[in-house]
């Protein structure tokens, strides 16, 4: 049997797959055909009519969408029935289409537009009443013109094949069909977004850039998410110098024609009111403007001092930027420089590789029969990368879930264990040791793979966790990979930011965060972090800080000076300012150029760093030597697999969580949209109702979280599958800045 | 062969209490359905025996029901849904048969599942027949559990047939199929698109039949007597007996069950004649969809699938709405339009925009003001809906338009040019 069959496309012989869809074969062999409801992406609904084509022998025109090839057929996408069609669908999606185009976003980029000029009457038959259709509020990201919908459903067709959620849905009937969701709310999925790009029309916008552009005068840019590790690929929109707006770019491998809401939004940051666009010093209780040559200055002269400062970097730092941190801070002989803001554990750094891998090619995933995650809420911590699992996972791969608690997944899971964090060692090491039934579905897979999520790599016993994780692995044939927070997580090890190792994972002596905040040294440099969310034990840090001599932040935002611990502040480029690169989770190393110009006053963080180690005497290394230096192995040996003994309290209530979607870094706290998302600004402390009971709390509707002699009231939020020993609380939030430790030891009390 | 009025689906009529399982036993009821589960014969032989019948579909369409049945792959897991949504305006067969000869069904059903390999039929009964139909059919379908004929291992044969009944929401367009499937999932009510056809994929994706109540209350009586009497009845192309549903203006409205091929003028007269001793103009001779004929057309005509094909219409459902001199054809249009806008359940483009503009551009008409350009969106936009969509709905909406212009464009021109209808002014 043939594996390929030959139609006639306009004449012309095409070679097609057996059963492949007719619009497939013709966009491949380059003959346009109309449409509207079809997306690559999602599937055949047939309803728009646009793509209807004359296949000879059919009477009726056929939908080339839904309509599979056969050898031998004969298709006419411009014969008179076929534009005839086209035509017809076209008059009547005109006749209740608003003419608003001069103010309707989607002017100048929109499907309907551009195909009605090919298959459009210039003056519309219709003269009876207009339709006009009310608008749902979708929330802050997603704008809503419903009068323009046209009916298509791709937007109903995502949120159920590819969000996971069946948020939005078509009401009613006939002409009174309308798009909207179930019951009245705001979308709340992580990938809302891609309806605004899905949407052919403009019913369906991007919120925060409504009424700010049109499209024609929007510069595309190139550039890479900036929030996770999936490096995925997307293009800034630029007005003016401005960034307007941002829109996924299609990756195939990475994150196909997606972007999660985090990546697309947070350039909004860029203009918040707290930007930093002149260097500031403290002057009693004051921000004081400083020239930057100044500041540079004084910037120098803390680094020259004979006491060393330790630095802290944040993963969303560019390679070259972590390279160039790690150069300045070393050379002025600092033994701590950590991007690892939110570990507890810098035990055993002899095991880990190079750099955290996944383990796997993301675009690999669908192969993999099992996939183990431990102490991650993909959703959260990689959107996109938790879209590729979800289709692996319908595809077939089974996904195992171990947590704090039973988190919202948007597909079915093979198996979930919802686990108090002082049972994740046990149950690694009966996993490894084929106690488990999951262990020998482990060994009995072809391909599997053992993911460990934030909550592990910031676990008291990270470094346990990860030996146990990796026996494991080696019993049962299983491939382990890691997920930390960050765009460049991979990038900073590479770098060398991180205390045991230089460039490349050259071996270096180095003193671990978790040491120098127990003997701070007399002065810090902060790059891209707010100390008060990006840091595994905020208070300790900010006591640290508050005693330290100088504290010199490079960062893109000025905090209030109440609530900065810096003595002088540096303003570097943020969100789509910056060029460099980023390596994802993967390993692959992505280029990416600034997209949009830096505000005055505002410099390239890695030019300032360099511009420092020459003010040092120290000579920075070219930029090309610069690369090499991290793409070289300096690892010298195999991984040292480390024992030794936990140090998670064998008692109290204890305290665990990531940051959650909207807390993840600097610039997303001040992407002003996503803040206002209800994922944002609900904040809620999660515990089995017996720990609530427990404590008189039974019936209340909030309470107060106390650690180390700090409290902050929140939420309660009844969890009758959390484990009784501990209560989940996201981190990252200035609301909990008070409080102690990640993984600390707790109590709940009365408000 | 020859046969009378009202001899097999309406066979217990005369009787009392037509409904019951005595009755209908009395009259040779569930004798096919006894034999087949006592000796079991192959699946195929029953399917070729409906073949052999020449039924065709008394749904509409007219597809042959035995070669449907054929389609039926072994499959593991396979359906047998019974249409009862019966929707289309001007038909009102299938309601007297759930109300007067439930059984009749009940046992087609039952042949149909053992004949399809089905494991459970669905009868889905539109939600206006919730009252008298829906309660007469689920009190037959207990008593026929009751007494063993249907369920598990009946009576030891060893077949296992389980019937059920649902009730729709009340929209036309759950009488097509697919959609029809879709709501007794559980769904919103939109139309599949074909292919795959339900004998691939049907009810939960498995392979289902899909047939008309009066087209399975017909097989027990196909089966009950010599193998290939019901090909005697009728026409050669149109076997067998047909309930046709006349309403309108006659003088005695109600259904008739009549070999097909039976002269259209001699159903007016078993319906008393055009009443009020007035003229007929026009006749829409198979359910408010298909196009009409002018009265002087239709009383030349057979009643079978293909004189009224011929001839420009369709047999369709059998409801023969009879319009007499006093009709005024763009109202009536009008009305008809009203329905199909409001029944469209909106995911086609041309469908959900063009019924409504149809409607709206009659309703102007009627309202007196039409002008001449309206005449040419009657006329071009039909076309544009007809054939263009994912069922037949847009079809349904177009024919009438396109019938009523063709053979009355003189009523619509008198409405534009002087604002008022031609026959209040004769």
């Amino acid at each position: 049997m043939s594996k390929t069959v030959t139609i006639t496309l306009d004449g012309r012989p095409v070679e097609a797959a057996p059963g492949e869809m007719l619009i497939a074969v013709a966009d491949r062999a380059g003959v346009p055909i109309p449409r509207f409801c079809y997306h690559p992406k999602l599937s055949v609904a047939a309803n728009c009519r646009m793509c209807l084509v004359e296949v000879a022998g059919a009477r009726a025109p056929a939908p080339a969408c839904a309509t599979p090839v056969a050898d031998g057929m004969e298709v006419l996408t411009r014969s008179e029935l076929a534009r005839e069609a086209q035509r017809g669908t076209m008059e009547f999606l005109l006749i209740n289409h608003p003419l608003d185009c001069p103010v309707c976003d989607q002017g100048g980029e929109c499907e309907l537009q551009d195909l009605a000029l090919g298959y459009g009457a210039g003056v519309s038959r219709y003269a009876e009443a207009r339709r006009a259709v009310p608008d749902p509020d979708l929330g802050p990201l997603v704008s809503t013109d419903m009068t323009r919908c046209i009916h298509c459903t791709r937007c109903v067709r995502f949120t159920e094949e590819i969000a996971g959620e069946q948020e939005l849905g078509a009401f009613g009937r006939g002409e009174f069909l309308k798009i909207g969701t179930y019951i009245r709310h705001a979308m709340q999925s992580e990938l809302s977004g891609c309806v605004i790009d899905l949407c052919p029309v403009g019913a369906l916008n991007a919120r925060p850039s409504r009424m700010q552009a049109r499209a024609w005068e929007l510069e595309s840019r190139p550039g890479l998410g900036e929030h996770d590790g999936t490096g995925s690929h997307l293009a800034r929109h630029v007005l003016r110098g401005q960034q307007v707006r941002c829109v996924p770019r299609a990756e195939e491998s990475l994150n196909e024609g997606w972007l999660s809401d985090r990546d697309r939004f947070s350039y909004q940051a860029a203009a918040h009111p707290d930007r930093l666009t002149q260097p500031l010093a403290r002057h009693g209780g004051r921000w004081v403007p400083l020239d930057w040559g100044e500041a540079l200055e004084r910037a120098a002269a803390v680094l020259g001092r004979p006491a060393a400062p330790a630095g802290l970097i944040h993963p969303s730092a560019t390679l070259e930027e972590c390279f160039r941190f790690q150069e300045l801070l070393r050379g002025c002989g600092a033994r701590t420089v950590e991007h690892r803001l939110r570990a507890l554990d810098f035990r055993g750094g002899a095991q880990y590789p190079r750099q955290p891998e996944l383990g796997c090619a993301i675009r690999k995933l669908g192969k993999y029969d099992h996939v183990v995650v431990l102490g991650s809420f993909l959703r959260h911590d990689q959107p996109i990368l938790n879209h590729r699992l979800r289709q692996a996972a319908l595809g077939g791969t089974r996904v195992h879930a171990v947590g704090p608690c039973a988190f919202d997944w948007n597909f079915e899971l093979a198996g979930e264990s919802v686990l108090s964090p002082r049972e994740w060692l046990a149950w690694l090491e009966d996993l490894g040791q084929g106690r488990l039934p999951l262990s020998r579905e482990l060994q009995a897979a072809k391909r599997s793979l053992l993911w460990l999520g934030p909550l592990a790599l910031n676990h008291p016993d990270a470094s346990l966790l990860y030996a146990a994780a990796q026996r494991a692995c080696t019993t049962l044939g299983a491939r382990l990979g890691t997920l930390p927070e960050g765009a460049n997580a991979a990038g900073a090890w590479l770098a060398g930011c991180v205390a045991h190792r230089g460039p490349g994972g050259a071996p270096m002596v180095g003193l671990n965060l978790a040491a120098a905040l127990e003997e701070p040294p007399e002065a810090w440099v902060l790059y891209g972090l707010d100390p008060e969310c990006d840091a595994a034990d905020p208070a300790q840090l900010g006591r640290v800080l508050e005693r330290a001599g100088d504290v010199v932040g490079l960062q893109a935002f000025a905090p209030p000076p109440d609530r900065s611990p810096c003595s002088l502040l540096l303003p570097i480029a943020t969100v789509g300012e910056r060029g460099g690169h980023f390596v994802n989770l993967e390993g692959r190393w992505q280029r990416m150029a600034p997209a949009a110009p830096r505000p005055d006053g505002v410099r390239d963080g890695a030019e300032v760093l360099a511009e420092l180690a020459r003010m040092a005497g120290l000579a920075p290394t070219p930029d090309a030597a610069l690369l090499e230096q991290c793409r070289k192995s300096g690892v010298a040996s195999a991984p040292v697999p480390f024992a030794g003994r936990s140090r998670l309290p064998a008692d109290g209530l204890l305290r665990v969580g990531s940051p959650s979607l909207y807390q993840q870094d600097a610039v997303v706290r001040r992407a002003h949209a996503l803040q206002q998302t209800e994922l944002a600004r609900h904040l809620a402390l999660r515990a089995h109702p017996a720990t609530l009971g427990a404590r008189g709390l039974a019936e209340a509707a909030e309470a107060r979280l106390v650690q180390d002699g700090a409290g902050v009231v929140l939420p309660l939020q009844p969890d009758p599958r959390m484990p009784t020993d501990c209560v989940y609380v996201p981190t990252g939030d200035a609301r909990l800045a008070a409080l102690g430790p990640a993984f600390g030891v707790v109590e709940l009390d009365h408000v | 062969m020859i046969l009378h009025r009202n001899e097999l689906c309406f066979a217990t009529l005369d009787s009392e209490k037509p409904w019951s399982l005595a009755t209908y036993e009395a009259h040779g009821g569930y004798r096919a359905w006894r034999r087949l589960l006592a000796e079991r014969p192959e699946r195929r032989d029953i399917v070729e025996a409906v073949k052999q019948s020449g039924l065709r579909g008394r749904g509409g369409a007219g597809f042959p029901t035995g070669l449907k049945w054929s389609f039926m792959p072994d499959a593991e897991e396979s359906y047998l849904v019974c249409n009862a949504d019966e929707s289309e305006p001007g038909t009102c067969k299938d309601r007297d048969i759930l109300r007067f000869n439930p059984h009749a069904l009940i046992e087609g059903m039952a042949i149909a599942c053992y004949a399809t390999g089905a494991r459970a039929g669905y009868a889905y009964l539109r939600e206006e027949f919730s009252d008298e139909p829906h309660r007469r059919f689920q009190d037959a379908l207990r008593e026929a559990y009751e007494c063993r004929l249907l369920g598990e291992d009946i009576q030891g044969s060893g077949v296992t047939v389980r019937l059920y009944d649902t009730l729709g929401a009340g929209a036309y367009i759950c009488g097509e199929e697919t959609a029809l499937l879709e709501s007794l999932e559980g769904k919103k009510g939109l139309p599949r698109f074909k292919p795959p056809f339900p004998a691939n994929y049907g009810l939960w994706g498995k392979p289902t039949t899909v047939n008309n109540v009066e087209s399975l209350a017909l097989v027990p009586a196909i089966l009950r007597r010599e193998p290939g009497w019901f090909a005697d009845v009728g026409t050669a192309k149109s076997p067998g007996t047909k309930c046709f549903s006349v309403s309108g203006h006659v003088a005695r409205p109600g259904n008739h069950e009549l070999p097909l091929g039976t002269p259209f003028a001699e159903l007016l007269d078993l319906c008393g004649g055009v009443w009020q001793g007035r003229r007929l103009k026009a006749v829409i001779p198979g359910g408010s969809s298909v196009p009409v004929l002018p009265g002087e057309v239709m009383l030349q005509l057979d009643m079978d699938f293909e004189s009224l094909a011929e001839a420009g219409s369709l047999l369709g459902s059998g409801a023969v709405i009879v319009m007499d001199e006093t009709t005024d054809m763009v109202r009536a249009l009008q009305r008809i339009s009203r329905f199909y806008f409001h029944e469209s359940c909106g995911q086609c483009t041309p469908c959900r925009e063009g019924t409504g503009w149809l409607y709206r551009v009659l309703t102007r008409i009627v309202e007196g003001q039409g002008d001449a350009r309206d005449l040419e969106i009657l006329e071009t936009v039909p076309d544009r809906i007809d054939g263009h969509t994912i069922c037949a709905l847009g079809a349904a909406a177009a024919w009438p338009v396109q019938s009523f212009l063709r053979h009355y464009r003189s009523e619509f021109e008198h409405y534009i040019r002087h604002g008022k209808s031609p026959v209040e002014a004769a």
